[in-house]
């Protein structure tokens, strides 16, 4: 589930913006407890609150006092706004850049797109 | 509840059934004996007393294996040191106080079947004494002995093995009973071999105590 | 909160545990790592009041636990060797621990009999290196003192048994909050329970860290070799390796945006590094500590 690559609380942190994105969580849909989550990922209780905690400051989810944590109603859409903002820089123009280094042109990128071969 | 307590408690439980059936077997074996020299002899020699010797012996061992073996176990469970010492020193106590009164009693009562040997209730008040200073030098011996070489190692230890068994040799020279429950040497006078006993078993106690009171637990008995 | 102050430990002319200060603050889950004969046990040993320190102190929330009646009874320290009577049956020594713990949790203890299949009918002395190892663990666990220590309790544990082992204890932590230290070489399969590591080296102390920083402190840089070297001037280098003119060098202590940035525009190839790897090189004997320190 986890990797050395960084930080498990982002990494936490990461796939619960995934779901977010993809709707597995939903607006004001309850999020698992760092307890519950820390059994099921089998990692420490800390780590996951930190994770949870990250994702609070974010906005991303929200807290009721005793009853647990819940998606933000904006979450989805603010998230889908940073991940637009970084899709061209972090998907495309490294895609360009490949592209250019093995000598694929542009043109031969749009005719495989408008191809519709997805 | 209270930790030396529960010490005293678990040592006489877990060691109980061992020592009563230690003590059942010279019974029989007592008995037997006694029959057969009532055949043979006329009159029979009296036989508790020689083999009744042998119980301020394992007061000594009783106090090598609380060492070796329990005293690791209660420091496991969160007992100190001081607290296993007490309660284990509580247990022999009680020890020597059963054999103190088991060795006239089984005098007595030979005495009573069998005829025997002379026995009266002054040699009786004297084997009781002379049994529980025996029983209690053993067990402060056997105690020091080993907590030396629990504490020391077993070259380091051995040095200390000679002072620690200062009791038991003097219980050994001056209270050894015969069979007719009088004490065998006459150096000294009964009350005051009764006391150079004491004394040595009190210093040797404070070697034991020393030796033990801030020791490392070790992974095994010997360090 | 358990303080060690220049905590020493030495046996004659050896010193085990060299002057090692650290705050340990209460309910998290320690690692204790280092190789065998980095110290751990000694440093252990004195903490659960199994031995003095030849100088320095211990204290846990001020008190010393060295004869300390309250301390003692809240600590239960659980070595490889198991401290039992062989002679014993298992269940006798549980009996023995059910008594004498005043938090004693006795379904646990049942449950995890269970889960670890031991025959309590067995005498200690006659059980697999496995089985004591998991006997340890149920004692650990079970006696649910407030500060747990458990010293390379894995032994012999095969593989299931050992997953076993940590599910139980965060489970059971999890429930039931506590200080948990554990000792342990297995860095990697225990890594996401522990909330902070304390590393030890030759008896010296080398990290006290929270996990995941200490987890992204290792990266390796990999190019050419003159590039290389020019970028890892200056840094923190735990091991080096040259195939030809590539050249890889284990960097310790992070690296920064800026730092990531140039790296990749000269060219070189960052990699993370293993929690377990990066503990080795931290501990191999040809690196010299104090440039980590």
């Amino acid at each position: 589930m986890f990797d050395d690559r960084s930080p498990i609380y982002q990494q936490i942190a990461e796939s619960i913006k995934d779901d977010v994105l993809r709707g597995t969580l939903k607006e004001d849909d309850q999020v698992m407890s760092t307890n519950q989550y820390a059994a099921f990922f089998q990692i420490n209780p800390a780590t996951a609150a930190k994770g949870f905690a990250q994702l609070v400051e974010e906005g991303v989810l929200y807290k009721k006092r005793g009853i647990g944590m819940f998606v933000s109603p904006d979450a989805r859409a603010k998230l889908r706004g940073q991940r637009q903002e970084r899709f061209f820089t972090d998907v495309v123009d490294r895609m360009l850049d490949e592209a250019r280094v093995i000598g694929v042109s542009v043109e031969e990128i749009k005719k495989h797109i408008d191809g519709g071969n997805r | 509840m209270n930790p030396r307590r529960q010490v005293t408690e678990h040592l006489l439980r877990t060691y109980k059934s061992a020592l009563i059936g230690f003590a059942g077997v010279f019974v029989v074996g007592v008995v037997i004996a006694d029959i057969v020299a009532a055949r043979v002899a006329d009159p029979a020699p009296g036989i508790w007393m020689y083999v009744a010797i042998a119980f301020r012996y394992w007061v000594g061992i009783i106090a090598v294996i609380f060492i070796s073996n329990n005293l690791r176990q209660f420091v496991a469970v969160g007992v100190t040191r001081r607290d296993f010492m007490a309660g284990a020193t509580a247990v022999g106590v009680l020890a020597s106080v059963a054999f103190a009164v088991f060795v006239p009693l089984g005098h007595g009562i030979e005495y009573a079947i069998h005829g025997g040997s002379g026995f009266s209730a002054a040699t009786g008040f004297r084997e009781f004494a002379a049994t529980l200073v025996s029983c209690l030098a053993s067990f402060v011996a056997g105690s020091a002995a080993c907590a030396g070489i629990y504490r020391f190692g077993a070259w380091g230890g051995l040095a200390l093995v000679i002072p620690a068994l200062l009791p038991a040799a003097a219980a050994t020279i001056f209270l050894t009973t015969d069979s007719d429950g009088q004490i065998a040497a006459d150096h000294l006078s009964f009350p005051l071999a009764l006391v150079v006993c004491l004394v040595a078993t009190a210093a040797v106690a404070v070697l034991s105590h020393w030796e033990l009171k801030d020791v490392t637990i070790r992974r095994s008995a010997l360090g | 909160m358990i303080s060690l102050r220049d905590l020493t430990v030495r046996y004659g002319a050896t010193t085990a545990v060299d002057s090692i200060s650290v705050d340990l603050a209460p309910g998290k889950i320690y690692g204790l790592l280092g190789r065998n004969g980095s110290g751990k046990t000694s440093l252990l040993s004195v903490l659960s009041a199994y031995r003095k320190p030849s100088s320095g102190s211990v204290t846990i929330d001020g008190s010393d636990p060295f004869e300390n009646r309250e301390l003692m009874r809240d600590i239960v320290f659980v070595r490889d060797a198991l401290d039992a009577v062989e002679g014993d049956r298992a269940g006798t020594l549980l009996d023995l621990h059910a008594r004498m713990r005043p938090s004693w949790d006795a379904e646990l203890a049942a449950k995890l009999v269970a889960t670890f299949e031991l025959d309590l009918r067995k005498r200690v002395g006659a059980l697999s290196r496995g089985q004591r190892s998991s006997l340890g663990v149920v004692i650990g666990l079970a006696s649910r003192a407030p500060l747990t220590i458990l010293d390379e309790v894995y032994l012999g544990m095969d593989a299931a048994a050992r997953t076993a082992f940590y599910r139980e204890m965060l489970a059971d932590y999890l429930e039931h909050p506590r200080t948990i230290i554990l000792s342990t070489h297995l860095i990697q399969e225990v890594a996401d329970l522990l909330e902070e590591v304390v590393i030890i080296d030759r008896g010296r102390l080398v990290v006290h860290e929270d996990t995941d920083t200490f987890r992204s402190r290792g990266v390796a840089v990999t190019g050419p070799a003159d590039v290389v070297t020019v970028f890892a001037e200056g840094r923190t280098v735990l091991a080096e390796q040259s195939l030809g003119r590539t050249r890889q060098v284990t960097l310790y202590g992070g690296l920064d945006a800026d730092d990531r940035e140039r790296a990749e525009s000269a060219g070189l190839t960052l990699t993370p590094v293993g929690i377990q790897d990066l503990f080795v090189h931290l501990t191999s004997p040809e690196h010299n500590l104090e440039a980590v320190r």
